[in-house]
């Protein structure tokens, strides 16, 4: 039996270490890693499902070939004849239109190991192509809190344990963020007090001692609601001159613009409920704040999030321990880059080193065509000189995932070929003409980092590839050799490499200064931790342009937003789609992601009022339809207490129906993201249908 | 017997994620279909609040095992620290044990056509470890325990919960902390 290292690659709060144990070359087990103090030697039903998953029966092992999209006719076809079919296509649209442009590569977060930042550098080192910016995430909130804090950053997860009040603010970590649990049952038993805000009565909020139902896209009017009530009842911070800026205006704003019957009208939440919780929250220290990635997708939800974190600038619970307001981090994704950014052989010399990051970036700013990832099919069918022609999918499942399905459709009988490459079919690759096969975290090198804990590790191969699957940095050595050999100088990515000296030459000076680490090679040992302090903001030094919390933002006037935190109301709903439709993540999937031994489900689940099942006459089980403008999905109706009757639930289950759930879905936008990621975030909770019982 | 082993399941630390499901199938590789340990959401209708709470719950180990006195072929024994065990070898896949346990989990694999269930991973006890379910509960919601008056006696400490068969048909060796509930302020 032999054991090695694994981190979980998935797009997920917890990113957690796993040991995995192989018998004679075959993975027989998972385990969390035991010395990891964020996984503490436990794993969530997605991870341990992984050995079936593996091995699955379903899993594609061979390059293939579609003959027509959507037949499902697909042939098995060699590496060579696969890498040859993109290489030609691709020297042939380059002499066609005199330009890379043509060439598209849609890729996120399917997998967030750093050696899958192969795809793009593969992309850069053919020539300028068009790309996307931004992300489906959490783009109005990172950009939110930069504008207040400087940069994005939040505690230590186990600082929370500290805390004498949580707030639990559009999130549910019970079934998003399962190891946050045993912290926070930790600070209950220690005499804490939780409190959950959601739009529905959640896993989480059941095993809050409040929970507090608000009207969906709200939240930042009720922050606002609370901070009025911190100032009537002097429960502000009394230093607060000395490290922020602008508090002044912030409160004339309250004074003036925000009244509690408003607030509570609006929200749902009565003036009572709304002064008790204030007072608990300013006269409560430690108090913190964990607000979730839902919040902000709304069109309002980068002032959400910046309301919410003046409320804890105000009562001075920011900087200290277990307290402040949590949303996610990105200071331990510091990585030289060097993957996505080849060197080029013209300067090869200077870049013996690696090459400087913001200097590269800036030239692939200038010369590659970038479009907002969420609205991916308007804007490439609107760009015409010239064309896009060939796609390339990686670690997504748009066709699943995206907004505006029909845009889409046009897209796809533009292209002349599309590209995927994956582990199972999807929504996606019904409509590709290539499926490349890729190899899992247990049978390649990689590098990952979390997002919300501080921890970075290696992924160490611990079998070796099924079928004749290949890693996504293998397959960009082998784009790139094939490029070479069909034209030489065709493309400056490597063509040929060795993944564990790659991924060691992504931890440059400044990634190991922040992992206290002498040499790359270190990290071959163990999971480290960024040393980091456990609090953030602990000395009330801001990274902003004063150097202080900024209750008033002049890099968000610059960007034409309020420079205060304000409330702007979500969308509205109209008579043609009465309906807010929420799609909250289940415990079982991530996005599109799901487990081999999840249930089947052949039917969408609407989760609604009683209320308003009765209104429409519906009962459990009843078969009805949700529609809009976008489209049309059969559902099953499930009553269920704990949502509001202007509101319907269905979760991102894994469901085997012909009619995709982003059927309904647009691409409505959040108001923040361009400066910080390059483009606005999804606003996906401003989805709106109507109900009819079939 | 010198003791009885059983399950303390906590359904306000449980959040309902079936970690404890799948690191039992990650443990034994069980194909997709039998679930030897299963995790069920408490129907809310018993509650006069919404509730969202869970329970998990695989062979109770009973002190009187139907399953155990039904099977024609003695597949079943029970050991002297009260684990049941079932016998795949000699199971003949005759289902009567399926029926008998009022709690459905001895668990027909129709590949195999034999029954399979939860054995209490006397193999790991017997290590000195922790059942792989328990081992796997993120929250600490799942814990081995014995049986004995000390456990029912201590606040707190259910023998059932809302909508299981009654605890007389074959004392199961599980108990229960039931759930809390906070306030809720609602807008439905
Ligand atoms: S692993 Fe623990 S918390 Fe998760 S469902 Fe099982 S008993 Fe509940
Ligand atoms: S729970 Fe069912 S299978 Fe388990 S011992 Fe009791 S009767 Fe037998
Ligand atoms: S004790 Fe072992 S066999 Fe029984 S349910 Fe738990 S993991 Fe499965």
């Amino acid at each position: 039996m032999k054991f090695h290292q694994s981190i979980c690659p998935r797009n997920c709060y917890d990113t957690c270490s796993i040991i995995s144990t192989t018998h004679k070359g075959v993975l027989i087990s998972v385990e969390g890693n035991p010395h990891h103090e964020y996984t503490s030697g436990k794993l969530c039903p997605k991870a341990l499902d992984d050995v079936k998953k593996v091995y699955s029966p379903q899993r594609i092992r061979y390059p293939m070939r579609q003959r027509g999209r959507y037949s499902g006719f697909w042939e098995r076809i060699s590496w060579d004849e696969a890498l040859t079919l993109i290489a030609e296509k691709i020297l042939s649209l380059k002499e066609t239109y005199g330009s890379s442009l043509p060439l598209a590569l849609n890729k996120y977060s399917g997998n967030f190991g750093v050696l899958h930042n192969a795809m793009e550098g593969l992309f850069t080192g053919i020539g300028a192509t068009t790309r996307t910016v931004g992300s489906p995430c959490w783009s109005a909130g990172v950009e939110a809190q930069t504008y207040d804090f400087g940069t994005f950053f939040c505690s230590d997860p186990l600082d929370m344990a500290k805390a004498n009040l949580i707030w639990l603010w559009g999130v549910n970590p019970a079934w998003t963020a399962v190891h946050q649990m045993p912290i926070i049952f930790d600070a209950i038993d220690g005499g804490a007090k939780v409190v959950c805000f959601d739009t529905h009565f959640s896993a989480t909020a059941a095993r809050a001692h409040r929970y507090v139902q608000v009207r969906p896209g709200t939240d930042g009017l009720l922050a606002l609601g609370f901070a009025k009530v911190l100032l009537e009842e002097n429960l502000i911070d009394s230093n607060l001159s000395s490290y922020t800026l602008g508090h002044e205006e912030f409160f004339h704003y309250l004074e003036n613009e925000i009244s509690l019957d408003n607030c509570s009208e609006i929200t749902g939440v009565s003036i009572s409920t709304i002064r008790e919780l204030a007072l608990e929250y300013g006269k409560t220290h430690p108090a913190c704040i964990w607000a979730g990635f839902g919040l902000q997708r709304y069109t309002n939800g980068g002032q959400t999030l910046r309301a919410i974190d003046a409320l804890g600038a105000l009562a001075g619970h920011l900087g200290e321990q277990g307290g402040g307001v949590q949303y996610a981090q990105f200071q331990t994704w510091r990585f030289s880059g060097a993957i996505q950014n080849p060197a080029h052989p013209f300067n090869i010399s200077s870049n013996t080193d690696h090459p400087s990051i913001d200097s590269l970036t800036q030239n692939q700013k200038q010369t590659d065509r970038l479009l907002n990832i969420n609205r991916f099919s308007e804007e490439a069918l609107s760009c015409t000189d010239p064309p896009v022609k060939i796609l390339w999918i990686s670690g997504r499942n748009p066709l699943s995932q995206d907004g505006n399905l029909q845009q889409w459709k046009k897209l796809i009988n533009q292209l002349d070929l599309i590209v995927v490459n994956d582990l199972f079919h999807s929504k996606s690759s019904e409509a590709a003409d290539l499926f490349l096969p890729i190899t899992t975290h247990y049978e390649h090198w990689d590098l990952n980092a979390g997002y919300w804990h501080y921890w970075v590790g290696v992924n160490e191969p611990a079998i070796l590839p099924i079928g004749e699957s290949r890693s996504d940095i293998q397959i960009a050595w082998d784009v790139s050799s094939k490029l070479n050999e069909l034209e030489p100088g065709s493309c400056i990515f490597p063509t040929s490499g060795d993944e564990k000296e790659t991924l060691l030459r992504e931890l440059g000076p400044q990634m190991l200064d922040i992992l206290g680490l002498k040499k790359p090679e270190e990290i071959l040992k163990a999971p480290v931790r960024a040393n980091f302090p456990s609090t953030a903001w602990e000395n009330r030094i801001f990274a902003t342009p004063s150097g202080r919390y900024e209750f008033f933002s002049s890099q968000a006037s610059n960007a034409r937003l309020s420079p205060l935190p304000i409330f702007v109301p979500p969308l509205n709903p109209s008579i043609d789609a009465p309906l807010r439709l929420l799609t909250p993540h289940h415990y079982s999937t991530i996005n599109s992601q799901v487990y081999a031994s999840g249930a089947d489900n052949s039917d969408y689940v609407l989760h609604l009022a009683p209320e308003l099942a009765q209104r429409h006459n519906l009962a459990v089980g009843d078969r009805a339809q949700i529609w809009n403008k976008s489209g049309l999905l059969e559902v099953v109706i499930q009553p269920l207490l704990g949502i509001s009757a202007d509101t319907v639930i269905i979760f991102q289950e894994q469901v085997e129906a012909n009619s995709p759930l982003n059927c309904l879905i647009g691409t409505p936008l959040t108001d923040m993201g361009q400066l910080i990621l390059g483009a606005p975030g999804f606003a996906l909770n401003e989805t709106f249908v109507n109900l009819r019982k079939l | 017997m010198s003791k009885q082993l059983g399950f303390l399941h906590n359904s306000e630390k449980c959040v309902g994620c079936r970690g404890c499901e799948m690191a039992c199938k990650n443990e034994y590789q069980i194909d997709a279909a039998p679930q030897w340990r299963k995790v069920f959401q408490l129907h809310e209708e018993d509650f006069s609040l919404p509730t969202r709470m869970f329970f998990s719950m695989a062979c109770n180990h009973c002190a009187h095992p139907e399953c155990l006195r039904v099977c024609p072929v003695e597949a079943y024994t029970k050991r002297d620290d009260g684990i049941v065990v079932h016998d795949p070898n000699r199971c003949i896949g005759c289902r009567l044990c399926t029926m008998a346990c009022p709690y459905d989990r001895p668990q027909i694999n129709s590949a195999k056509k034999k029954v399979e269930k939860c054995n209490l991973c006397y193999q790991r006890i017997d290590n000195g470890e922790q059942p792989a379910c328990v081992a796997a509960c993120i929250p600490g919601a799942l814990e081995l325990v014995e049986i004995n008056d000390i456990l029912d006696q201590k606040t707190g400490v259910l023998k059932t919960l809302p909508g299981l068969p009654s605890p007389k048909l074959t004392t199961p060796s599980i108990r229960f902390i039931g759930p809390k509930q906070g306030k809720q302020i609602r807008r439905d």
